[in-house]
Parts: C-alpha cells; structure tokens; sequence
C-alpha cells in the first residue's frame, strides 16, 4: 500500500535482477572484480612481443610509455577493502604510477558498488567509457551491438610475455571465448578452475573422540556420517549432530552437495563429455540416479538435517560453527569461514580430504572457469594497446624490476593494506593459489621471504602461517587451506595430474539458456529436492529427465555443443 | 458526566492493556536481538549462539563503522539530505494537498489534477530511464539528486488531502467572508488545525529520507557523496560471505559481518526511535473543535 | 443518525450532499469570481506538477522497454521493436499459471489482513488511557518495519523450526505435533502473511490512529449523554470517521494484488515450497540471473501497473457512485 516504497521495492527488485546476475555464478562470469593472489614469475616483462619484423623495438614496448601522454576514461566497482592514509579510488599510488610510469592519466568516472545498474545506465546514455571491466551479460550486449574495440593487433603487439602465457593452454579458452569473427573482443580477467572445486572436509576431532580411522573409500565417508549421527561425538548426550552438510540451493561453494555427487561420478550443473565424446548436461546423467539415492537414504535415517530444505548456505554455516556437523564438500576456503567456529571453541579441527570414490575409478571433483571481468575497450578509442599495458603491469613484481624504488610499499603491500588492489586492471595465471600455496611452504620450509610473490597475499599469508605455527590459533583458518596439509596441497595434486574435471561449456549463455534456463534450473531443484525429501520416489528421476528434455533441455544441449565447436 | 465502568468494561480494558503490551514486546524482541548480535564476537554470531544477550561482548563492530572517516562524512551528507528533503517535501505535500482536497464545485479540475497525480505512482518506465531523467538535469553526484526527484511524495499528498476534507468547511467560508484568500486559509488555519496528519506525514517523510539508501549509490559518482544508509549498504554488501569468490580471502578475514549488518540495522531504525515518540505528542484528539464554532 | 447543531457535519451526511442543481448553476452564473478565487489553487499546484512531469512522467517513456528486444546501447528507443512478445513468453512459460496464482492469492490476504489488523489495533489503542503505554506501544510496533527480510528470515527459520524453534515447543505442550512451517507447501503462505502483517502493521496503526484523532469530540460527548456504551461509540462514531481514511488505504492497497512481496518470500523460500510459494517477482528476478532481462522485466511493471490502475480506478468509480465519495 505504500507506493512510494512499492515502487521502490519494484526499482529495487528490479535493480536486484540486475545487479545480482553474475554475483554467485562462478562458471561464468563475475561483475566484481574479485581478486586471487596473483603470482607472476620473475621474468622481465620489458620484451617487445611484436611477431612482425618491420617496426622499431621501442614502439611495441609491453610497458613503454606514452609520449605525450593520453587520457583514459576509466569506472570501476568498489571493491578496495582499505586505503592507505590520505588515499581514494580517485586518488592513490597506482593512479600516480598509471600516470609517471606510462603516460596513461585516468579520468574516473564513477565508482560505484552497484556496478551492473551503474553500468546499464551508462550504456543506454551512450557516453561508453574508454575502458570497461564487465561483467559477461553486459560483454555479450556490448559485443552483439558491435561497440567494442578489436584488441587483437593490441595483444599481439604490445602484449608482455607473461600476458601472453595467461592466454595459453587453459587459458587459451578463457580469449576463444570472447573471440568474435577473429576479433577479440575483450581480455578476460581469468579466476582459475582450482577454486571451484569441491574437497571432502571431515571434522577430525571427532573421528579422534569415536576413534574412527581416517576414510579412504566413499564407503567409509558414508559409515564416519552414521557414527557421526549416532554416537555422539560432541559429548553431550543429545542426539543433537548430523553427518553431512546440505543446504537448501543445492549446489553452492560452500556446503553443497556437488563434491558428494562428484564422488558417485556425477557432474551435477556442469557440462561433461559423455563416452560418445558429445557433451551433456551432467544433471541429467544416470550417474545421478545412484547419488540421488543415497541421498535419499541419508535423509531418511536422520544423517541429513531434515530442515535443510529451508536453510541456505550462510545458515548451514552457522550451525556447522556452533559445532553441529561434521562432514561437508566444500571449496578450498571453507577454512576461513570456518575460523569463527574455531574460535568459539579451539578444539574443532577438520582437515580436507581428495574425494573419495564409491568404486575403484578415481575421482574428478569438478571445476568451473570463472572469469572475474572482463576488460574491454569501447569502439573508437585510438589507443587500445592503453589497457593491454596496464594489464601487463598487473603481472610485473615490480618491488623486484626496480628495488631501488621503494615499489613494494606504494604498489603492493604497506602495512596491512593490499596496494595492488587499487589497480584498476587485473590479470593472474589460473595455478596463482597453488603457486601461493608452493611459495609460502617454502618460504617457510627454508626462512627465506624472498621466493614470495609481494603482487598478492603472499606476504599476508606467510605471516598469518607463522603466527598459527607460532601457537595463534586466529590464523588456524590460513594454515587449513595453505598449509602442508590443507587445501591448496590436494589441489596441487589435482592440478599435477590434470585430475580436474573442467565444465566443457564456457562462454556467454545461449538462446536456450536465457529462455528457458530458469524453468529448467527450477524443474531440477524441485524433483532433487522432492527425491531427497523422500516426497517422490528415486524413479520420478527418470520422469525429470524426460521433461527437463522436453521442456528446452535438448535445445540447450544442442546449442551447447554448436557453442563449443569451433 | 462521567460513565459507569461495567465489569465487562473492565475485563475489557485490562486485557486490552495485556494484549497491546505484550504484542509491544513481540515487535521489540527482534530488535533486541539484532542488538545484542551487534554488540557480540562475530564468532558467536557466525555460530548462531546469539539470542537476546550478547555473547563475548565487544564494540568492534560499531567502531569499524564509525571509525571510518567515510562515516562521519556519510552522516553529513545524511544530515543536509533530510533537512533539505524533509522541508521540501512537507512543503509539497501541503501545497499539493489544500487544492486537491476542494470539492469540485470551489475547484473544477481537481480531479484531473488528482488522477495525474495518482498515475505517477501506478506507473514507471523503470530504473534506466529515471537515471537518464536526473542525469540530463543535471543532478548526478549533488545532494540535489537525493531531494528532488522525490521532492512530492503522492502519498502523503493523498493523506494529507484526506485529512483536510476533514476539517469544517466552515473555516473555508468564514475566512472568505472575512476577505481572506486560499493562502491565508491555507497557512493560518488549516496548518495549525492539523497536527496529527502533519505529524504522520512527517514521521514518514523522515523515515524514508533517513533509509533510503539505493538512490545513493545509483546517482552518486564517489563514495564520498553517500548518504549514511547508503554507506552502510556498503559495508554489509561487501561482507556477505557467501557472495565472496575465493579470491575474496584476505576480505574475508577482516570483517565480521554478522555484527556489522546487526549494527547497521540499529543504526538505521535509532534516529526514527529518538524522533517518533516526539511526534506522538501531536497525536492528541480534539484539536480540531472549540474555536470554530459559528 | 440525527445531524447535530453547530454545523459540522459528520462524514455520511457529506456523502450525501451533492445536488445536481448546484452543478448547473456553475455553467449559468458569471465565473469570473470564482475563476479568480481558483487561481492560488493552480499557483500552489504549479511546482508539484513540473517536478512530477520532469521526474515521473518523462521517465516513463521507459515503457518502451517493455516492447522492445532491448539493447542498452541503443538507447531507450533503438532496439527492435517486438510488440507483445516479451508479455507472450512470460504467459507462456510452463508454470505460470502456478505462479500468478500464488502471486495474486498471498497478496490479496496480505491486503485484507494488512488493513484488518491495523485498523483493530488503532482501535484498541484509542482505548487506552494511560498516555505512556499508548506512546510506547505505539513506537515499539513500528520497529519491525526496519528490519530488513534478510535478518528477520534467518530469526523465522529459527523460531519455525520444527526441531528447535520456540513455537514448536510451544505446540508440543498444548499436545499437537511440530509442523514444517516453512518447508510445507500448505502453510508457507500463511506465514508469509502472517509475518509480513507483523513487520508492517505498524505503519497503517499510524495512519488510522491520526484519523481517529481527527473525530470531533463532542460527538462522543453527544452520545455519551443518550447512553452509549463503547461498542456502540465505536461502531457509530468511531468507525465512521474514519471511513474515509479506511476506503482510501483499502483501495490504494488493491494496487498491490500482483505484489507479493519480493523481498521477504525470496529470503524464505525454498525448492520444497516452490509450489505455493514461487512468485512472479521471483522468477523474474531468477531470470534476471542468467541474463539481464530488461524486456521482461519491464513488461511484468507494465503488467502490474496496468492491473493496479484497473482495481482503483474500479473502487474510485464505485465508491463515486454509491457513495458519491471521491477517494482522491
């Protein structure tokens, strides 16, 4: 009845559907730009990368300046945690370095913490800024209404060796995806798959209190669950614990169930290449059917907490701090989150584990390409090469190319303040956290910072590892998930068997996708959620793939594979 | 002459008393809640053990958020936002009300008048066009974009309509043949006789100004332009840990966000608690009698 | 009902004073006094009507949106024009039946019960004497409103729950057993209005409460001496002043029959209660997720809007009629 704010709560919602579409979604893409400890090797970057012959090495130079210098339009989203003393988005060290260093002055724009609506506006008015980090909806829009620069002479030219490593192998995808007609479009800001893949996390306090070894089969996850249930590892004489973590949406980073359908080889939410070769939509595989199952059984015998069909991940999460759960899938961070349980009461410990599988095949855990933003220039603007330097410095290790300069401070970290988060272009290798993961141990290993890589959290790290080593239990969180034994180490492992299982489709979603995504994504939460709650019995499963297909699933399919083709 | 109390009165009234109290107390338990989570470790909140009493109690996260410099910049930035909003718009709603409260017979287009006013609030081209609207007025990034664009706020002005049908149309007829106009009718009697709708409306002028938060961030360029509500919205968006990726670690760790959105709720509804019970004085009956007799 | 002395007259007289022969005088008698009386009237309007032209009804050539396959970098009007397609593809997806209908079923209680409840506490305030209580429950039953949905949610997950939560404990001792609040498809409705009217009631308490301020005194005093009791005061002197206030918030709350309530049912709802509990708000923001969907979304708005000015313009028209009552 209140109009005004009816009219609001309708901007609102309306501002929510705009600005929320890339928030959670990893696979795709990503409006914020969220940042990864980036490690680059120590390499000069000073190296013409041009591959023709003919011009002068100094005009090609990845991190020449320019000469008289240009002015760049430039916005950004807030997402700087803190500023130096006497230091803004509008005015900090590396806008000053954009400007000495290579000429470029940054005219900004606007900051703005709801990037997509700010965006959207900016887009309908017409006055495009010179350089854009997007998200991927609105690089699809910009791309399809032809209002991008083609930057591929740019990367070519002026692209520094490292950049151009980024692009290679895996990261070859990440620059196909964004490729149109041969022109590419936009440099993409590459997550790294290693983040998005689900580990076994087992509260290893309790398997000590039941004196339950450490699991190695599926099969024995599934026993530790049932002792976790029934035999009161929290000591308290209340059948007050569940054995496995789920929550209401399924299928989230933290407290998911995709690592438990991983470990069955089912691939829910991604697409895999079936034994034909083509590829699928793994939700609707038979593989499910199994996991599906078990689940089922899990929530009838009280394994799972019977109201988690109302409960999202943040509030699962709550009830794991207070010491309620024991066993969960969860992404490489869980230990941070986790810290909070952990200090309310220092004796919980959990340890991550590799998937373990139900049969003798080893285990794929899943793995989606995030792309963080995407960079683009607009159409017009003379000096395309301006964001493929800037996107060269973000792999510098500067406080390294020139030590005499006191870099390190202004640049990358003072004190407790991330410099380089200031920058306004990023870039990283997808391995960074792995790499992270390698230097730190070693750092340790040895006493020795300087293998560290400054251009992110290392240093962060590394201190935070000494002082958990050091007896500080606050930074527990950090030594589970960069320690010898955390989450960064599985994943190594992982990523040196190229174990990840990749989702095959990467790219902006496609016609069907748009049209009947929410029908479909909607149609697979009720039947999973309806089979698990024991509402509707396991073979409804096959009544769900029968409609799933129907209802657009074989035209996304289709679709997909065409997308993937070239 | 006094009434006789029956004992069916009385059950009534202290019943009354009993039920409106206790559903006082319904409606202040979440609050205290909320309260008490603000003021607790953000371990204990992450955890979920925060009931109605702080557990592990601290103050970090009120500190977080007033020790920032933007804070105090914010609360400015509020403080002129209100004041110019509040005003304007209390003067909008009374000058848009007085006319459109005549009968058709003393003002023969009200109601074309109303019914443009009423289309505005049932109809809207949405948030792109509104943008592009104060941004070709050249409002973007001033306080000015935050008060006028919603300088007539057509509910109030409905309201307020409302209340004045309801006051004597004696007043009207005896000014008139006093000699006097719409605008002395207007400010020396129908102002003064009603307290309590201005008072309503102003609660809700008030309250709006003070919560708005999306205008701000959508037509501000910089931060350093945010309104208070606007500032905190900030704070809370960036902590929700679910909506982190993982390279948002070294964020992670430093905010506990459980306490900071508790504490910014609290900041939010505080300055309405303050204001409110102010205002109720004017919500007294009868003023609208006595004087006007004849 | 008598007419009492002293001239004022109580609202249902007024209803009743319109005669068609005072109409036609105005077109035979010279207006040129009246014409100038009326003029500080348009004077007043005047800024209200330029700020809401610039500012609400500019903006609505956005509309366009809703017609077109939109592209933001065309402009407002340069996408392709596409008619009604973008209000054909939502009629036509496959649960939209389910989900109109759960829209229009809880908004419509949440408007009666939202008009209900106010207007029984506002009474029950009135009867309260002592000034600090009155003043204090009258503050503390408008602190739900700042609460947002996303925090009083996680405290309803909690409170319902069947295992933990305090009204489950509660129904266990008065012997009936724990019910899935928010996982049932039965009762997620109901408490969407349920809680809902709790959050906001107290903002309508507010504005009847001033209504009831507004009642001239000396009718109660009247009536008091013919020996009413409260009830009947109520009924006959209470209610009625306030009627015009209470057909004003009732017809102006019909515009909200498409409004669920996106905010709070998407911080309660889950897979288990898609069924009743999926709204059009809620699938149009799911969709905004994958791709921005600016067409659809205004076209919905469109909808909605369309829909709203239908209802009131109906009870303006009707209250007019019977009553000859103009609500605005």
């Amino acid at each position: 009845m209140r109009f005004k704010r009816m009219k609001r709560a309708g901007i609102v919602s309306m501002a929510c559907v705009l600005a929320l579409l890339t928030a959670c979604n990893s696979s795709n893409n990503a409006a914020s730009e969220s940042k990864q400890p980036a490690v680059s090797p120590e390499s000069s970057a000073s190296q013409p990368a041009s591959s023709e012959a003919s011009s002068p090495e100094a005009s090609y130079d990845p991190l020449g300046k320019f000469d008289p210098p240009i002015e760049v339009s430039v916005v950004r989203s807030t997402n700087v945690l803190k500023f130096d003393e006497g230091e803004s988005y509008e005015k900090n060290a590396w806008l000053d370095f954009y400007e000495s260093e290579f000429g470029i002055k940054v005219n900004l724009l606007w900051v703005s913490d709801q990037f997509d609506q700010k965006m959207n506006t900016t887009m309908v008015s017409g006055k495009l800024p010179d350089i854009m980090p997007l998200g991927g909806n609105q690089f699809k829009r910009l791309a399809e209404t032809d209002q991008l620069e083609d930057l591929r002479d740019a990367l070519e030219k002026y692209g520094s060796e490292d950049l151009k490593k980024v692009f290679e192998g895996g990261g070859k995808i990440g620059l196909d995806s964004v490729t149109k007609d041969g022109k590419i479009l936009a440099l993409p800001w590459l997550g790294g798959y290693a983040g998005s893949a689900p580990l076994l996390w087992i509260r290893t306090d309790w398997l000590k209190k039941l004196n339950l070894p450490e699991p190695q089969t599926m099969d024995d996850v599934l026993k530790i669950a049932d002792a976790f249930v029934n035999q009161d590892p929290d000591g308290n004489n209340q059948k007050d614990t569940y054995g496995l973590v789920v929550n209401k949406d399924l299928y989230t980073d933290l407290f998911g169930v995709d690592g438990f359908f991983n470990s069955y080889h089912a691939y829910p939410k991604i697409w895999i290449k079936n034994d034909a070769g083509e590829i699928v939509y793994g939700s609707v595989q038979p593989e499910m059917k199994t996991a599906l199952a078990k689940l089922q059984e899990l929530y009838k015998n009280g394994t799972l907490d019977k109201e988690f069909v109302v409960k999202d991940a943040d509030k699962v999460g709550q009830m794991v701090n207070a010491g309620k759960l024991g066993i969960t899938y969860s992404v490489d961070w869980l230990p941070l989150y986790l810290q909070a349980g952990k200090n309310q009461d220092p004796g919980m410990e959990w340890k991550p584990y590799p998937l373990l599988s139900i049969d003798s095949a080893p285990v794929q855990p899943k793995a989606g390409y995030p792309i963080n933003a995407y960079y683009a220039v607009r159409k017009g603007f003379e000096h395309p090469e301006a964001l493929v330097k800037m996107m060269n410095a973000s792999l510098v290790l500067w406080s390294k190319k020139y030590p005499d300069r006191d870099l390190a401070r202004k640049l990358e970290f003072n004190n407790g303040v991330e410099k380089w988060s200031y920058r306004l272009v990023h870039n990283q290798i997808p391995t960074q956290n792995i790499d992270a993961y390698k230097n730190v141990n070693k750092a340790i290993e040895t006493n020795d910072e300087s293998v560290l890589n400054p251009n992110s959290g290392e240093p962060d790290v590394y201190k935070r590892m000494k002082e958990y080593l050091a007896g500080d239990l606050k930074s527990w969180g950090y030594y589970m998930d960069f320690g010898p034994e955390g989450s960064q180490s599985i994943l190594a492992e992982y990523d040196k068997n190229s174990a990840f299982k990749i989702t095959e489709f990467i790219g902006v979603p496609t016609a069907t996708m748009v049209n009947q995504g929410d029908t479909l994504a909607k149609l697979e939460l009720t039947a999973f959620t309806k089979i698990i709650m024991g509402e509707a019995s396991i073979d409804s499963f096959d009544e769900f793939v029968a409609n799933w297909k129907k209802l657009g699933g074989d035209d996304m399919t289709k679709e997909v594979q065409e997308a993937m083709k070239k | 002459m006094k009434q006789r109390i029956s004992l069916g009165r009385n059950i009534f009234i202290v019943s009354n008393y009993i039920f409106l109290i206790f559903l006082s107390f319904l409606c202040l338990f979440p609050l205290i809640h909320v309260l008490a989570i603000s003021f607790s470790s953000s371990s204990a909140a992450a955890s979920g053990l925060v009931k109605l009493w702080p557990v592990d109690f601290q103050i970090s996260s009120y500190q977080y958020i007033l020790n920032k410099p933007e804070f105090i910049q914010s609360v400015l930035v509020t403080l002129k936002r209100v004041a110019l909003g509040f005003t304007i718009n209390l003067l909008m709603s009374v000058l848009c009300a007085y006319p459109l409260s005549k009968e058709r017979s003393s003002f023969r287009y009200r109601t074309i008048y109303a019914w443009y006013f009423i289309i505005t609030i049932l109809f809207g081209g949405g948030l792109i066009p509104w943008y592009l609207t104060v941004s070709e007025t050249g409002l973007i990034d001033t306080i000015w974009a935050l008060v006028i664009p919603g300088a007539v706020p057509v509910f109030n002005v409905i309201l307020l309509l409302n209340f004045f049908r309801g006051l004597p149309k004696e007043i009207e007829e005896s000014a008139f043949m006093d000699g006097a106009g719409h605008w002395r009718v207007l400010w020396l009697m129908y102002i003064p006789l009603s307290l309590p709708s201005l008072a309503t409306i102003s609660l809700f002028t008030l309250v709006g100004h003070w919560n708005s938060w999306f205008d701000g961030l959508i037509l501000m360029n910089f931060p350093d332009k945010y309104p208070l509500s606007t500032y905190l919205q900030l704070v809370i968006i960036n902590s929700d840990p679910m909506k982190m990726s993982a390279g948002d670690i070294y964020k992670y760790a430093e905010i506990s966000d459980r306490t900071t959105r508790a504490a910014q709720i609290f900041l939010g509804a505080l300055p309405i608690l303050l204001v409110y019970p102010f205002l109720q004085k004017y919500f007294v009956k009868g003023i609208v009698l006595g004087s006007i007799k004849g | 009902m008598q007419k009492r002395e002293g001239g004022f007259t109580s609202p249902p007289d007024r209803f009743c004073n319109r005669q068609g022969g005072e109409e036609i005088l105005h077109f035979i008698k010279p207006r040129s006094s009246k014409r100038l009386r009326e003029f500080p009237l348009h004077i007043m309007l005047l800024p209200g009507v330029l700020i809401l032209f610039v500012y609400s009804y500019i903006p609505m050539a956005g509309i366009s949106i809703a017609f077109q396959n939109f592209y933001p970098t065309n402009g407002l009007f340069g996408s392709d024009w596409i008619g009604l397609k973008n209000f054909r593809y939502v009629m036509q997806m496959p649960d939209i039946a389910e989900v109109l209908w759960n829209t229009i079923y809880i908004a419509t209680m949440k408007i009666i019960a939202g008009q209900i409840v106010p207007l029984s506490i506002a009474l029950l305030l009135n009867e309260l004497k002592n000034q600090l209580v009155k003043r204090g429950v009258q503050t503390l039953i408008y602190l739900p409103h700042f609460l947002s949905w996303i925090l009083l949610g996680g405290i309803l997950i909690d409170i319902l729950s069947p295992s933990e939560g305090i009204i489950a404990q509660i129904l266990r001792t008065i012997g009936i057993e724990p019910i899935f609040f928010l996982g049932s498809n039965q009762w997620f409705p109901y408490v969407m209005v349920a809680s809902d009217v709790w959050k906001e009631f107290g903002f309508g308490t507010i504005i009847y409460l001033a209504a009831i301020t507004g009642i001239n005194p000396t009718l109660y005093e009247a009536a008091i001496m013919d020996g009413a009791n409260h009830w009947r005061q109520t009924w006959h002197i209470t209610l009625p002043g306030m009627l015009p206030i209470i057909v004003l918030m009732a017809t102006l709350s019909l515009g909200n029959v498409l409004n669920a309530g996106f905010d709070q049912i998407f911080n309660l709802y889950s897979p288990a209660v898609y069924q009743t509990g999926d709204i059009l708000d809620t699938v149009v923001y799911r969709m905004g997720l994958i791709d921005a969907q600016f067409g659809v979304a205004t076209a919905i708005g469109l909808l909605k809007s369309v829909v709203s000015t239908i209802l009131i313009s109906i009870s303006y028209y009707l209250a007019y009629r019977l009553a000859n009552y103009r609500i605005f």
